[in-house]
């Protein structure tokens, strides 16, 4: 009796122990898992409309790391999430944004880029919105505890951009430093409906500037303070699709602009004077993604919000 | 009898526990989930082009007070022409 009875208990404690390690390995890695947050200390502030992050996904992690890192000084700290390579990126302690690795199967010709994240109080709202308005869904809604609730749309143009709201608040409105981000700007081909569907979504307040080429530029502004523009393609025709470009406060375009070759990055718009009087520069990390550098004066500003 | 079951059930209770745990932290739900993996990381359609930025072009924010455009406003609702363009932030961080 006895020998026949073993097996049938040795069986189920087999499989208990087998579930008993996967119950602890998950755990593990469940507990290795953690985008952190995007401000330690948190902050009280929410600043529905602005840009609050920014990631970039790339098929090589340790290049971009080098490249940016030889660029701005940022450092990077790597985050364990699962199968994903992510970094964390900072700038003088700071967090700036992140890094992740995906592959690009081979043959498919996909770019590069940063995806831009715009602050909302309440995810699931901002995204009804949008989706009323044309948007679609790129990656559902998924809540990451440390950073917060988020959600990956396109808009309808098809431009992405992610909508966040951060578990650790919004940073108050200071002035970027050098190597953050300062500036955001949408390329469409209809900068008015675009404008139209981010005010929608997000309660902008929307200024339309006078123009020396005709194109049409708009600013969004919240709480006062311009957060992003939306500008119409330039009138040369040319391969384009609308998408969201990110600016980093820099205080010589010219000399990042010879760094970020040297490094492997490429030029794709030729530093030159802007509307506020300072030079801009759009780049390619190694790559193809791309990003905008900006100077920018600590000059006062004609209209500071009380 | 009692003996031999008692494992099974044990083994059954440990299957359950390791079914909802992994519901719990793998993202499993109608909508809203925990993210085990980073999922937000989409590459977009390949190769842009930036030409045509001339002089005239201008993506950047003012220094507060530009000129208004005097475009009509089509699809969205323009800000009154009383208020000045607003700019960034002037406050350094620590200041």
């Amino acid at each position: 009796m006895k020998g026949i009875c073993r097996p049938h208990h040795a069986l189920p404690m087999t499989v208990a122990a087998m579930l008993l390690s996967g119950f602890v390995f998950s755990g593990l890695r469940a507990a290795s898992f953690e985008l952190p947050p995007l401000n330690s200390p948190p902050s009280s502030e929410h600043h529905v409309g602005k840009i609050v992050w920014a990631d970039l996904v790339t098929p090589d992690l340790a290049a971009a790391e080098r490249f940016y890192s030889g660029l701005f000084g940022w450092t990077f700290q790597p985050v364990h999430s699962g199968a994903s390579d992510y970094a964390l990126a900072s700038m003088a302690g700071r967090p700036v944004g992140g890094l992740l690795q995906k592959a690009i199967a081979a043959g498919e010709h996909k770019q590069s880029a940063w995806l831009t994240f715009v602050a909302v109080g309440d995810v699931d709202a901002a995204k009804g919105a949008a989706l009323k308005q044309g948007a679609k869904i790129v990656a559902d809604t998924q809540s990451y505890p440390a950073r917060g609730r988020q959600a990956v749309l396109s808009d309808p143009e098809g431009a992405v951009f992610a909508i966040l709201a951060s578990s650790s608040g919004d940073a108050a409105d200071f002035l970027a430093a050098p190597g953050e981000w300062i500036w955001s700007s949408l390329q469409s081909q209809d900068a008015a409906t675009e404008a139209g569907f981010y005010q929608t979504v997000f309660g902008y307040d929307v200024f339309d500037l006078a123009s020396d080429d005709g194109s049409e530029h708009v600013i969004l502004s919240s709480d006062g303070f311009a957060r992003a523009s939306v500008n119409s393609f330039p009138s040369e025709t040319g391969h384009r699709h609308a998408h969201w470009l990110n600016f980093i406060r820099v205080d010589s375009t010219a000399d990042i602009v010879a760094k970020a070759a040297a490094l492997g990055g490429r030029v794709l718009v030729e530093p030159h004077a802007d509307r506020h009087g300072g030079q801009i520069a759009v780049l390619a990390d190694p790559a193809g993604a791309p990003f905008g550098v900006m100077e920018w004066t600590a000059a006062d500003n004609k209209a500071e919000p009380k | 009898m009692k003996a031999s079951t008692t494992p099974w059930i044990v083994g059954l209770a440990l299957l359950a526990l390791a079914t909802l745990h992994a519901c719990a932290v793998t993202g499993v739900g109608v909508d809203g989930s925990v993210g085990v993996g980073y999922d937000a990381g989409y590459y977009e359609p390949w190769g842009y082009d930036y030409g045509g930025w001339g002089g005239g072009y201008r993506v950047g924010p003012g220094r507060g007070g530009e000129r208004r455009g005097g475009h009509p406003a089509r699809g969205y609702r323009p800000a009154p022409g009383g208020r000045p363009s607003p700019s960034l932030p002037g406050r350094a961080r620590g200041h």
